[in-house]
């Protein structure tokens, strides 16, 4: 069984229990789960509600502070924030929900330390809203294969952001979070830093810098040489040392009477099959 | 304490739950009526007794009683008053959590489905009435893209390039479909989405209601 199938597992077994407590997943983070269903989860990349909060500036970091202090043990610091004044109630429920989505994506695929559920243990905001965690669970897969079917370069994750300081295209349409990531990246930061400036959704981010890789915006992308701009097709995928054609023997120069070589990944790996199942003939 | 009454339901039809029935209706007749024109209108206190004015009150009161509950989802006269007098009762003015929402979207005239989707992922986030055939995981993630096709195509083909949609109505053989994206600097993308029957619905009282559910969705 693999870690993450086993976090799935331990999960599904909580759910069944209708436990409340928080399970801490080694150093990625922490889910906090209620009756059986999640509550609030907290990652060590992913912003969370009070960062959320502070950066954009709705609510002081002193009031934060003095909120979740007075908070200890009771878990009503979000039922204090609405009666406040502060935040309306279905922001806060949009708010919460939000973040909770953003850090499963990344504690819910976390590897390695066993998780070590703790009973009883609450989120000092309270139960603002309830994810089963088999939907959850559900969203972190469409999540992460969104991001892939977006641009499949998991490196460009953790790797600085570096935006390429001239295109080849005439015109661009940007999100307004691209244009933040754009105007935020100053080719030190890594798309989670970013998020964390910016105090926006680590994953919205990770989509956006793929987004940005994908219309030929970040300068050297992963496989950049190998990419094949002009065709609009998707990048071939990173060669390991030898099995690999030599440099060079992939290019398209259409030979007559032979179909063109295409840079489509699906066309390469059939080639590279052919050429190990020739082999093992000689 | 014993109580007695007639009736003209026979031997068999008498039973005990149809005349504890009868029982409570008079009550009914009492409260609708009666307690509405002499309470509420104050024909009790009322000391105009000369001529032929209190049959005059007595009409300008009937017609002020169907008047009143001419007020949309309202009973009785008396909160109708105090609706009038006051403005709308303070609970109607608390913000809105997410479920309640829905249950306003939904009480929209003509509403036939609504959904409230997270459009990070295309999540449905809370679903109300849909069709039973319908998957709202699977419409949730195509509404979201249907939205994003839209701000994309429509960015493009305006004369500045940027675009700032408030909301898109598509009129199909299905109703009216409305999408309004609902963001703050706190929350992630949200989408309310609305279905309309094409003949029941209005579309631009939709379209009013449906901004005003989300302002107060996200206005502390």
């Amino acid at each position: 069984m693999s870690p993450t199938q086993q976090l799935d597992a331990v999960l599904g077994g909580l759910a069944k229990d209708r436990a409340t407590g928080s399970l801490r997943v080694g150093r990625a983070g922490c889910v906090y789960l209620s009756g059986g269903r999640v509550t609030y989860v907290e990652s060590t990349s992913a912003p969370g509600v009070e960062q959320i909060l502070v950066t954009s500036g709705r609510v002081g970091a002193a009031t934060m502070r003095s909120a979740r202090q007075s908070a200890v043990g009771r878990a009503d610091g979000g039922e204090t924030l609405v009666r406040q004044g502060l935040l309306a109630r279905g922001e806060l429920q949009l708010c919460v929900l939000g973040a909770i989505l953003d850090a499963a994506f990344f504690v819910l695929a976390a590897k390695g330390t066993r998780p070590r559920f703790k009973e009883g243990d609450r989120h000092w905001l309270g139960d603002q809203w309830y994810f089963d965690t088999a939907g959850l669970l559900r969203e972190c897969r469409r999540r992460r294969a969104q991001l892939d079917h977006v641009w499949p370069y998991p490196d460009v994750d953790s790797r600085p952001v570096v935006i390429t300081p001239r295109i080849s295209a005439q015109r661009v349409v940007l999100t307004s979070l691209q244009w933040e990531v754009l105007v935020s990246a100053d080719a030190t930061a890594t798309p989670i830093d970013l998020a964390r400036r910016l105090g926006r959704p680590a994953y919205s981010v990770l989509l956006a810098v793929r987004q940005l890789g994908v219309a030929g915006l970040l300068l050297d992308p992963v496989g950049a040489q190998d990419a094949v701009p002009a065709a609009g097709a998707p990048a071939l995928p990173k060669r390991a040392g030898r099995t690999g054609p030599r440099p060079g023997a992939l290019e398209s120069r259409p030979v007559p009477g032979l179909p063109q070589v295409s840079g489509d990944p699906t066309d390469v790996s059939v080639l590279i099959r052919l050429r190990d199942a020739l082999e093992r003939l000689l | 304490m014993g109580r007695c009454g007639i009736t003209s339901l026979g031997e068999a039809e008498a039973d005990a739950r149809r005349l504890a029935g009868l029982v409570r209706g008079e009550w009914q007749t009492e409260n609708d009526l009666h307690w509405r024109r002499d309470v509420t209108l104050a024909e009790d206190a009322s000391r105009v007794h000369t001529g032929s004015a209190p049959r005059a009150m007595a009409s300008l009161r009937s017609l002020a009683i169907g008047v009143l509950t001419l007020f949309n989802g309202m009973t009785g006269p008396a909160r109708v008053c105090r609706h009038v007098r006051k403005g709308p009762p303070r609970e109607e003015l608390t913000v809105l959590d997410i479920e309640d929402c829905l249950t306003d979207i939904l009480a929209i005239p003509g509403a036939l489905d609504a959904l409230v989707i997270e459009d990070t992922g295309g999540m449905p986030v809370a679903a109300g009435r849909t069709a039973p055939h319908l998957d709202p995981q699977t419409s949730a993630a195509a509404l979201s893209q249907t939205f994003r096709a839209t701000l994309d195509g429509l960015a493009v083909a305006s004369p500045d390039g940027t675009i700032r949609v408030e909301d898109v109505i598509v009129t199909s053989d299905k109703g009216h479909h409305l999408l309004r994206p609902v963001e703050t600097a706190v929350t992630g993308p949200i989408l309310l989405y609305l279905r309309l029957d094409l003949e029941r619905s209005n579309l631009a009282l939709a379209r009013h209601r449906l901004r005003a559910i989300s302002d107060r969705l996200i206005s502390a």
